[in-house]
């Protein structure tokens, strides 16, 4: 009787913590928001996955802009003043990359709250994020061919 | 036998029954603890950040939402948005004393840390701050003053170099532990923050310090007139805040509410159950004299005895748990505003009897129902059973 109660009652508990075990299991850990990420890129070194929600999306030339999660859940679309906004450019055809690179898989869409796996960069334009993988929730969306 | 030990007997009949129902109650008690906590904490901080802010109005840029005049009292990266002009024409008006600031942000070892520039001096004198080792940095210095917490997080001592946006700078002194957000902030000469961050002399926003008190609306109006700014008192502030976390600790009260009302539910069924199996036993009683209030009562006081003992053990694992847990639950985008320092207060003792007081409520008025049924049953209907 006692090791059933004790198998049932460890059973219920499984179940409870399984989900949240589960959540963003395929994302990556210990993201940064868009915020910190624009205030000082290039402190930013090596990979770094930067989570931010989508306000910007055109999927013709790949292009997307971030703002921060907590900046959308206050203000929205329309970012408050406090926004930074996060560019990236992650073309699955035509004209790629500054570092040449193309992309496969779908681009997000509006609102959807995306992580980016890659690396801050210098190049002539300016810095840059130089995405290897994008995902979208615990999906693996777009990945650096 | 006596009412009392009746009843621990009539508890303890079913072990594994009585337990479970216990721990029912005890979670619904627990969470109701945790989040209470939460909200507790959070309003305790928000009243020591608004106090260490130290300024009786605060001047932001026209257009700021409420949300960005809340992470003023948070320390956040905010934009740098009033021009070096306004800040000058407000600094020329008498009575007041002006500490601007500039919120920015960094990252040590991919950590983001949020970077400040203020008056260095100013600032020391007005917040009353104390150094814990090195010395402040001079305003036009590239050196920074470390909060307590950030050095200790990432190991900063006095002469270790740091990269502030590509700019070499160096740790000129660590403070001493304020308890407020500005532990974990990096503190840079305004000037140099300024030019680092290439913000064209402009500033996030600025903590007014109104000699007379009695005219602060006073002083308010004056600043508008003379720079293109809002300017918010920090009553206005507070309670602007407040708001938010009130509905936040409201929404979070319910939601304990539920798990309490979940568990009287569980009561509920425990009493009714023990009404069905105790028929005979109610007839027998019944049969030998004892009265239909003597029964209710027993039953009455067998759920009471789960509100209480669930209440008790529900308060000292809530007040354990919320130690470890509302830190972590306060990092969401509800309260993450607050930010900074660690929310662990728990809630006051008045409140917390209150929630005892309450969890026996429920419990008995969970109990009501079955005891009602089991007084109203006949010696034959209960005895004529199985």
């Amino acid at each position: 009787m006692r090791r059933t109660f004790a198998g049932a009652a460890a059973l219920v508990v499984a179940l409870a913590v399984l989900p949240l075990a589960a959540c963003n299991s395929a994302s990556p850990d210990n993201t940064i928001g868009v915020n910190a990420l624009t205030a000082d890129p290039l402190a930013f070194t090596g990979e770094v996955a930067v989570e931010g929600v989508v306000i910007e999306a055109d999927p013709a030339t790949g292009s997307l802009v971030l703002i921060d999660v907590t900046e959308y859940e206050t203000c929205g679309l329309t970012p408050c003043a406090s926004a930074g906004m996060l560019s990236l450019h992650v073309p699955a055809g035509g004209e790629p990359t500054i570092s040449g690179a193309l992309y496969e898989g779908t681009l997000p869409s509006l609102e959807d709250v995306v992580v980016a796996v890659g690396e801050v960069r210098s190049g002539p334009g300016g810095v840059y994020f130089d995405v290897e993988r994008l995902f979208s929730g615990s999906q693996s969306v777009m990945t650096k061919r | 036998m006596n009412d009392i030990k009746l009843v621990l007997r009539n508890l303890l009949g079913s072990r594994s029954r009585f337990a479970l129902t216990l721990v029912g109650i005890t979670l619904g008690i627990t969470s109701l603890v945790v989040m209470m906590s939460l909200g507790t904490g959070l309003r305790a901080q928000i009243d020591k950040q608004a106090a260490d802010l130290g300024a009786n109005l605060v001047v932001t840029p026209k257009g700021w939402c409420a949300y960005e005049q809340v992470k003023v009292l948070s320390g956040s990266q905010l934009p740098d948005a009033i021009p070096a002009e306004d800040l000058a024409a407000i600094e020329a008006l008498d009575g007041i004393r002006v500490l601007p600031y500039l919120t920015v942000g960094s990252a040590i070892g991919n950590e983001p840390v949020p970077v400040t520039g203020i008056r260095i001096a100013e600032t020391i004198q007005t917040k009353r701050w104390g150094l814990a080792a090195g010395e402040a940095p001079g305003d036009d210095d590239r050196a920074v003053l470390a909060g307590s917490a950030v050095a200790e997080s990432f190991g900063l001592a006095p002469g270790d170099p740091l990269t502030l946006r590509g700019a070499g700078f160096t740790i000129a002194g660590v403070l001493e532990p304020t308890g407020t957000h500005d532990d974990g902030v990096l503190f840079v000469p305004l000037a140099v923050a300024q030019e680092v961050y290439e913000t064209d002399s402009r500033i996030s926003f600025a903590a007014v310090q109104v000699d007379d008190l009695e005219a602060v609306d006073l002083a308010a109006a004056r600043i508008s007139d003379a720079a293109n700014v809002s300017v918010v008192s920090d009553r206005q502030l507070l309670a602007s805040v407040l708001s938010v976390v009130n509905t936040v600790s409201t929404t979070l009260r319910v939601i304990a509410a539920v798990a309490v009302l979940t568990a009287a539910f569980g009561i509920i069924n425990t009493m009714l159950m023990a009404t069905f199996e105790r028929r005979r036993e109610i007839g027998i009683m019944k049969s030998i004299g004892c009265s239909n209030a003597r029964i209710f009562r027993t039953f009455m006081a067998e759920a009471a005895a789960y509100g209480l003992i669930g209440g008790v053990i529900g308060l000292v694992v809530g007040s354990v748990v919320a130690r470890f847990i509302t830190p972590l639950i306060a990092q969401n985008e509800f309260t993450a505003f607050v930010g900074g320092a660690t929310v662990d207060a728990l809630p006051p003792v008045a409140d917390m009897l209150i929630i005892l007081g309450g969890a026996v409520l429920v419990a008995t008025l969970a109990g009501v129902y079955p005891a009602a049924r089991a007084a109203r049953l006949t010696p034959v209907e209960a005895i004529s059973y199985e």
